[in-house]
């Protein structure tokens, strides 16, 4: 933990001491959990459910990812974001017509083709919330989902490219318990930590090429261990499960902390951060439409020969987003230099 | 001869002159006016149609809601069908109020203007939900500029795969829950914090906003965007892809193209229109007799239809009615329908003279993407109704809005009850409702509703309802119960009182409550209504809670324990599984003779597809029981030949004694004993299996029979026997093509080198046996025979060898190898298919200009060219390509050229070709009726359905071919290929070439030549053919599309001397007896026959009415007309008599099959 920066601002220390000590009375800060690093060129490319989708419209988990970078002077730091509502380690969400393998391909084709350096990877909220079938024990259903993940975990090791360098498991976040007549969650939640608990140990996997796994522990960072059913007073959510935009304000420095890893800016230069923030957005809707268009059916499934000839607009989509990397780059230099002057 | 005919067609185009058309292939571009447009419409004397709002005020208006001030929320997308790099999403809600009630929107506010492709929209919760491709938004103002400032994502994870099947038609139902569809290619994943959700394929939704709990209603339909609920709040869906009209819904109904059901329910309309919008017409404004019924818009045929329900079971009959409004402008594209607060009809008009986006390309620039309108239907000599004030109105004046005659003003007061919560409403509606008087069944029913939208469950409430004599209130009062059984303490105990109620709809809903609860006793008690007549719905339901909680009841049968009260409760539960459950009780229950036909059929399908060997040979010995009827034989006996095709499962004992069912002359026990032996490998019946097959020319259903008995047999002898019968130059084609067909399925290379032989001899070059197609059916077949034609240099006639081009262009593995070969081997020119550009214009230029329609219909409707053995017009026709019903009004020219010429370039959705492999090499192409986890089934082009266990399937793909034949207009001269597209774009636009709402007699059949008639009609005269006599043989005709069936196309039949007859017969279902008319256009030299019994007719006059008073049940009727000079065309119409019970409906073709056996 950096905790003695020099003229970075007070708010994010606040912000840090604060995640620090959630952090030490969970007990989960680990010796081998040094500080994350970026280098340069890094493609950092997140993969999960529901609430790694929706980070991409409101931006500011990636958004802090990035300043950090440059703060530790990484250079032409690009982030993708491939999460799906609903997805599993099986990749039940990324199939279409075909069972969960079709997505799972699907997915292995997308990182061959980003080929990331860094991924970012959530999994295990929604299998930890769906309905088992018949029959299917907790334990059963769990160990199924630990044999999934390390079946995924391996896949993305060898499908990624030789950069590949790290794969940071993030663990589900927890629920909130909105009050009546919305669950209180106290039994998902503990469910939530049982599955968290199985994927702090995945990062004991060994996957191919050496690649580091590293955990990270949002399930503690935001209070799923204590919670035993209270209503919450100020709510990061808007049903005790999806992230607000300010919730993913708060979860986005709570990562950093966890990550090692300082939030920059939260209080100090709203107007540049905030600009910054829109051009990320805006980068992230033009990627959208590039690597989860719609209409696929016709464009590369069993309808193309009669509409596949609209397909060669998607990687027009290419330039538009490399467009707005240098925007959002030329922003991150302001924003960095604004707080660099103070 | 034939393929140079179309290249000769092809080359005067271009020779000929050039006219100059607007852009691309559309004729013209239509007036975008809106003069243009009100010229275009037709309606109902007294129906007057006015603009309401038009572009530029909205445009592209793709769903539309009313909020409780009365204000109309329009979504419109410019950017559909798909973003374009570059573009910002900017696609808009409307907020559209007509502020000085003169009937005409004045005040537009865009409340977003940055979605993308929105397909729903419905204001509630003091803001607006929105689905918004992947995600539904719910948008608000906070500060009051009527903009939206506040956005979240309230669900996220439907499915993008084809825009025009995204989420769409939001409503707030009457109990206060959001619902929404979503179809065909979607697939949808959703996290709430009830859990996760999952939706793949079509289907229906409701979400409850408050506690955020989102729930799957019914699965499957094509493209379902209407849904609606009457004013007993049953509800139904429209299919803007499926032509089944009105589909009744209720818990747990999947339909067809839902992903891996096994069993799927159909719509209330077969054959007609596809629908976009669905509303029930109520108020004072419309004309009385018209409330209740229900409007549909029909985009394809720019108009909307309306439809009368009557119940029926559990269902409803719905019979088309006159149209709302018809259009001949050919951008009107009616895509939503509501009423509205003044008691008028509102319809959303898209306006787009394209519509979807499969057909035609995406940047196409005759695609509009800046129109659009919404139009308003009145009534003159009618009072519109004052515009309820809502917002603002005490609770005991809202309270009393429930009364209202006003859908619309009841569901808005609810509404704004809603908004008000619990606290300022809860106590008016206890009083309210104490003050309401017994008969006061509906208001009550408000009562609950409106507590339901505060979420408030009154079971008290709900209860007084299910005491009803009523049984509307009886159904609402259950469905009340549904949503929430799994918080009602005795839902189980309540809802099994019902399970016998004397109204099959109330035992559906009594059934779909008892499934909510996951135990044996709801399942017990579901089980029950097993015992009373039960229709497909009811069935469907008890067939769907049997398998779902399965595991509460099949632990009991599988300890030999009856978990249910009777064996037929049993039988029912078992056979629902689709597992070998209880099996020995329900054997020994068949052997002692304890079921009816019916369940016969039920053990010997469910046993011949799970059961083990020792069950098999049980089943055999029952089937050579003496007492057993014929027809429970050739039950069993099918039965136990699908095991052993599909499960290559025999008898464990017994297999022997299949000789038995050689003897006398029972045919089809002949067939299905002689592919028994085979199967089963009985040697000992070979010398009776080849006399057999050697007298093909007598009977030859027996001898093919014979034929697939000997080829599984198989070895030497059969080798033998086939090669030298197709080599014997004395026997007939008909006996040498069997030999290599049935050599061919065994040894493709050994059947290949006959068939070159064989080949040369096809009479008229056709291939009446199949020989291709013996060939076509394997995965290797096309090329051993390709090999064989090449190695040999074989040189077949040119007719023959085109039949095998045809025949393998329509074959889903495209044997390229062998159609190369062919034209080889007959010197023929591949055929020219694609036109240029120029071609292409000068070939619509023709049609627009020389098109004769009704000669176009002549040449459709020829035998030769096969379009109605696959195409339906309105239902009548073919079912295994798409209904052709309003393809001219929604189809360009030049893509109806193009379908022709090249049938694979444009595939309708739903038509693809699926192509199944086989491990053992079999090759099945066709369409997938149905899919189970262990077994698919494909209806091929001949309409046959092949069932393929999932265990035997090497490959499973969709294939790029369409199962039309290429080739089918390349016998045509040019003009008659002119006149046929004309007929075709005629089709749908209003004129003679739209299907009219009248109930035509469409499906026919129509007496073959018989030996029999020429004599006995001296003695008996035209009664005779209206004897149910056995060996009578009948082919399927259909009308005209103005409801006609021509003399000229019926086989003449003889009588006595030179005198010919034609025969016609079709049939009709009376869920009621009763008095019912039939109106006939002609009858002079005309019978009319009601089963055997002749009806005399007024011969003298020209058309007449018939009144018949008919019983319950399939009847049947028989025309039988002496053919003249001229030869005249019938049209037969079924008219309502007034005041008669009798409740009757036009069968289908596949309906009255369906019936008769």
């Amino acid at each position: 933990m950096h905790l003695q920066c020099e003229n970075w601002n007070r708010g994010i220390v606040h912000v840090a001491v604060i995640a620090f000590l959630v952090f030490a009375s969970a007990n989960l800060a680990k010796a081998q959990n040094k500080g994350f690093h970026f280098q340069n060129g890094d493609m950092v490319v997140s993969v999960g459910n529901t609430f790694v989708e929706r980070a991409q419209s409101f931006g500011y988990v990636e958004t802090l990812l990035d300043l950090d970078a440059g703060r530790q002077g990484a250079e032409d730091v690009r982030f993708r974001n491939l999460g799906w509502s609903g997805d599993t380690v099986w990749c039940d969400a990324r199939s279409y017509f075909g069972p969960p393998q079709e997505g799972f391909d699907r997915l292995q084709k997308g990182l061959g083709e980003l080929k990331p350096t860094v991924i970012f990877s959530n999994y295990g909220g929604a299998e930890a919330m769906e309905k088992r079938s018949d029959g299917e024990s907790e334990e059963e259903a769990l160990k199924r989902f630990v044999e999934g993940y390390s079946r995924l975990l391996e896949m993305m090791a060898s499908s990624a490219g030789d950069g590949l360098r790290e794969i940071v498991l993030l663990s589900p976040t927890p629920l909130e318990n909105l009050g009546a007549p919305l669950p209180d969650q106290i039994e998902n939640n503990k469910r939530l930590g049982r599955y968290r608990d199985a994927i702090a140990k995945l990062e004991q996997l060994e996957v191919a090429g050496k690649v580091k796994l590293r955990f990270v522990d949002l399930f503690a960072v935001l209070g799923g261990d204590g919670f035993s059913g209270e209503v919450s007073q100020a709510p990061l959510t808007n049903n005790g499960i999806h992230y607000t935009e300010a919730g993913y304000r708060v979860v986005a420095g709570k990562l950093l902390s966890a990550l090692g890893m300082e939030s920059l800016s939260l209080l100090e230069d709203e107007a540049g951060l905030d600009k910054l923030r829109q051009a990320v957005v805006e980068k992230n809707r033009l990627f959208f439409h590039r690597w989860r268009p719609a209409n696929e059916t016709y464009l590369f499934l069993f309808r193309k020969h009669e509409q596949g000839q609209n397909a060669k607009e998607i990687p027009m989509f290419d330039p538009l987003v490399k467009t707005k990397e240098k925007e959002v780059s030329y922003l991150r230099e302001q924003v960095l230099n604004s707080l660099r002057k103070r | 001869m034939m393929i140079r005919k179309l290249l000769g067609i092809l080359s005067c185009l271009s020779l000929s002159g050039v006219l100059v058309f607007g852009q691309g292939g559309l004729k013209e571009i239509p007036d975008t006016g809106l003069e243009a447009a009100l010229k275009g419409f037709k309606l109902p004397d007294g129906a007057k149609i006015e603009i309401f709002a038009s572009d530029p005020m909205i445009s592209k208006p793709i769903q539309m809601n009313w909020d409780k001030e009365g204000r109309l929320w329009v979504v419109g997308s410019s950017m559909y069908p798909q973003i374009k790099p570059g573009q910002e999403e900017g696609d808009k809600l409307y907020v559209i109020e007509d502020t000085t009630g003169d009937g005409r929107a004045d005040k537009v506010v865009a409340f977003a203007d940055d979605l993308y492709i929105p397909t729903a929209v419905a204001p509630g919760d003091g803001g607006v939900y929105v689905a918004n491709s992947t995600e539904v938004l719910f948008l608000k103002d906070t500060n009051g500029d009527g903009k939206a400032d506040f956005r979240e994502v309230v669900l996220s994870g439907f499915g993008t795969e084809d825009t025009h099947h995204l989420l769409h038609t939001f409503q707030f139902g009457p109990e206060g829950m959001l619902w929404f569809n979503q179809s065909i290619y979607i697939h949808s994943h959703v996290e709430t914090p009830w859990g996760v959700r999952r939706l793949l394929g079509g289907g229906i939704w409701h979400y409850r906003t408050e506690t955020r709990k989102l729930e799957v209603y019914s699965k499957g339909l094509v493209n379902p965007w209407g849904h609606v609920f009457d004013k007993w709040g049953q509800d139904y869906a429209t299919d803007g892809a499926g032509g089944e009209g009105i589909n009744y819904l209720f818990p747990r109904s999947v339909f067809k193209t839902s992903p891996g059901a096994s069993r799927v329910l159909k719509g209330m309309n077969p054959g007609q229109p596809k629908h976009c919008g669905l509303e029930v017409l109520s108020g004072r404004h419309v004309p009385e007799s018209w409330v209740g019924t229900m409007i549909a818009p029909d985009f394809r045929g720019h108009r909307v239809n309306r439809f009368a329900l009557t119940e029926n079971g559990s269902n409803y009959v719905s019979t088309q009615q006159e149209d709302l409004v018809a259009s001949k402008h050919r951008a009107f594209r009616p895509i939503d329908a509501k009423m509205g607060p003044d008691g008028a009809i509102y319809i959303a008009d898209w306006y787009n003279p394209i519509i979807q986006h499969g057909e035609v390309d995406w940047r196409d620039s005759r695609r509009d993407h800046s129109h659009g309108r919404i139009w308003r239907i009145t009534f003159e000599g009618r009072d519109l109704v004052k515009k309820p004030k809502i917002v603002g109105q005490s609770v005991e004046k809202l309270l009393e809005m429930l009364h209202a005659p006003e859908g619309w003003t009841r569901h808005f007061a609810k509404q704004e009850l809603r908004d008000r919560g619990r606290e300022a409403v809860m106590p008016a509606l206890d009083k309210w409702v104490a003050a309401l008087t017994a008969e006061n069944e509906h208001a009550l029913l408000e009562a609950v509703w409106t507590a339901q939208g505060l979420n408030v469950l009154r079971e008290d409430w709900a209860k007084r309802l299910l005491e009803s004599k009523d049984h509307h209130a009886r159904v609402a009062g259950l469905r009340v119960l549904y949503y929430r059984a799994g918080e009602i303490k005795d839902s189980v105990k309540t809802a099994a009182k019902f399970v016998l109620d004397p109204h099959q709809q109330v035992r559906l809903w009594a059934v779909s409550v008892l499934a909510q609860t996951p135990n044996l006793e709801a399942v017990q008690a579901a089980m029950k209504a097993v015992d009373l007549e039960k229709d497909d719905a009811l069935d469907f339901a008890l067939w769907s809670i049997a398998r779902e909680h399965r595991r509460f009841w099949l632990p009991l049968a599988e300890k030999g324990e009856n978990p249910f009260v009777n064996d037929a409760q049993l039988l029912f539960a078992a056979r629902a599984t689709g597992e070998a459950v209880a099996v020995d009780k329900i054997l020994t229950t068949l052997e002692k003779g304890g079921f009816n036909e019916q369940q016969v059929k039920d053990v010997s399908d469910w046993l011949a597809a799970v059961g083990n060997a020792r069950v098999l040979s049980r089943l055999f010995v029952k089937a050579r029981e003496d007492k057993v009827s014929a027809t429970e034989k050739h039950i069993i006996l099918q039965a136990l030949l699908d095991a052993a095709k599909l499960r290559k499962l025999h008898p464990a004992e017994g297999a022997d004694e299949v000789k038995v069912f050689f003897a006398g002359d029972d045919v089809k026990a002949f067939s299905l004993a002689a592919s028994l032996a085979g199967y089963w490998k009985v040697e000992a019946s070979r010398p009776e299996l080849e006399k057999a097959f050697l007298a093909a020319e007598q009977n030859e259903g027996r001898a093919r029979a014979a034929m697939e008995g000997l080829r599984y047999l198989g070895g030497g002898k059969t080798v033998n026997l086939f090669k030298k019968t197709a080599l014997d130059k004395k026997l007939s084609y008909q006996m040498r093509s069997l030999g290599v067909i049935g050599l061919a399925q065994m040894s493709p290379r050994q059947g290949a080198e006959l068939a070159v032989l064989v080949l040369p001899d096809a009479p008229e070059g056709k291939d009446p046996f199949g020989i291709y197609g013996a060939f076509l059916a394997t995965k290797q077949g096309p090329n051993v025979l390709a090999g064989v034609i090449r190695e040999k240099k074989v040189k077949l006639p040119q007719a023959i060898a085109l039949t095998g081009v045809q025949q393998a262009g329509s074959t889903a593995t495209k044997p390229v190898g062998l159609i190369k070969a062919l034209q080889q081997a007959a010197d023929l020119k591949p055929m020219k298919t694609a036109l240029t550009a120029q071609e292409m214009e000068t070939m619509m230029a023709k049609v627009a200009k020389e098109g004769k329609p009704h000669r176009g219909e002549t040449i459709y409707r020829r035998a030769a060219m096969q379009c109605v053995v696959c195409h339906a017009i309105g239902g009548a026709g073919g079912i295994i390509g798409p209904d052709l019903l309003s393809i001219g009004a929604s189809a360009p020219v030049d893509y109806l050229i193009d379908s022709m010429l090249q049938p694979s370039s444009k595939i309708k959705e739903g038509y693809h070709t699926t192509l199944v492999t086989t491990k053992s090499g079999q090759a099945y192409a066709g369409a997938i009726a149905r899919e189970s986890s262990d077994e698919i089934v494909i209806r091929d082009a001949a309409g046959q359905e092949n069932r393929i266990p999932k265990s035997e399937v090497a490959s499973n793909a969709v294939s790029p071919v369409s199962l039309m034949p290429p080739g089918l207009t390349a016998s045509l001269r040019e003009d008659e290929f002119v006149d046929l597209v004309r007929f075709l774009s005629e089709l749908g636009k209003e004129g003679e070439f739209k299907v009219s709402a009248k109930r035509y007699v469409r499906h026919w059949e129509a007496l073959m030549p018989h030996e029999r008639t020429r004599d006995a009609i001296g003695h008996y005269g035209p009664r005779i053919f209206a004897d149910n006599f056995k060996t009578y043989a009948w082919m399927p005709q259909y009308s005209q599309v103005n409801g006609a069936l021509p003399l000229s196309e019926l086989p003449p039949v003889k009588g006595r001397g030179s005198n010919r007859w034609s025969v016609a017969r079709f049939y009709m279902d009376l869920s009621k007896g009763g008095k019912i008319a039939l109106g006939l256009n002609e009858v002079k030299e005309l019978h009319l026959f009601v089963g055997e019994e002749e009806i005399k007719l007024d011969t003298e006059s020209g058309a007449v009415v018939v009144e018949l008073e008919l019983k319950k049940g399939l009847q049947e009727i028989t025309l039988a007309a002496k053919r003249g000079w001229t030869l005249k065309s019938y049209q037969v119409e079924l008219l309502d008599v007034k005041d008669s019970n009798a409740q009757v409906r036009l069968l289908t073709q596949a309906e009255w099959m369906g019936l008769k056996k």
